[in-house]
């Protein structure tokens, strides 16, 4: 339809504009489960980060004893 | 009796030894504890995912239901079975000063039926029109296939407009 201007019915036309007040309540919730899921994965982040502290933690202590095993 | 064949070993520093296997044995549970808390966070996060599926199940609906009620004819079509249209269109233009200055009446005059039928029913002016979606009876769940389907309507739809 390009420039030329369109006519929607009044009755359709609130009906839209309660949609579209619908759409942008719903778009604030989109946006508040994304926040929420974004900070789920960086906890998550977050604890893979600890155990591979921990690995290298143990890694390094039991080297240490398997060095004074060895002597 | 004892073994004869027993042999001993000296271990240097056992305290550090023993110490260095505490601290190992405690990052271990430590890790152990963690699992619990990372099933936790995963299970909420596939509530939080459910969840934000919901939401978008909601907004393809309501989007459906838009392109819905947005007008589904090209303005040749309207033009075609809507001959007065344009007509009506530039008295109305000129209506707008009219009410201004002389107020607004209501007027007791009868719409042609065919205009009243084009208007309240734009599928037979171009039925193909729509979109793949069923924004009536709400479905709660959309199969992958469903959704594929109805993508590749979006989307050439969205190359007809392009």
């Amino acid at each position: 339809m390009g420039e030329t201007p369109v006519f929607v019915k009044i009755e359709e036309y609130k009906e839209i504009l309660s949609i579209m007040n619908v759409i942008n309540k719903k778009l604030d919730d989109v946006r508040e489960t994304l926040a929420r899921l974004k900070r789920l994965k960086h906890d998550e982040d977050e604890q893979i980060i600890a155990w591979t502290a921990n690995l290298n933690d143990v890694s390094k202590k039991i080297e240490y004893i398997n060095e004074l095993l060895s002597e | 009796m004892a073994d004869a064949n027993i042999f001993f070993t000296r271990v240097k520093s056992p305290e550090e030894t023993r110490k260095f296997l505490l601290e190992s044995s405690k990052s271990v549970i430590s890790v152990l504890r963690g699992y619990y808390s990372i099933m936790k966070l995963r299970e909420e996060k596939t509530k939080t995912i459910t969840m934000l599926k919901n939401h978008f199940d909601e907004l393809n609906w309501l989007f459906a239901k838009l392109d819905e009620l947005l007008p589904q004819h090209s303005i040749e079509e309207l033009e075609r079975l809507l001959p007065d249209a344009r007509a009506v269109t530039q008295k109305a233009k000129g209506m707008k000063e009219f009410i201004a200055e002389h107020g607004y009446k209501e007027i007791d005059r009868e719409i042609p039926e065919e205009i009243i039928e084009a208007v309240e029913s734009p599928d037979q002016i171009n039925p193909g029109a729509r979109m793949g979606r069923e924004p009536k009876g709400k479905k709660d769940d959309l199969s992958l296939a469903e959704l594929e389907s109805a993508l590749s309507s979006v989307e050439a739809r969205l190359k007809e407009l392009n």
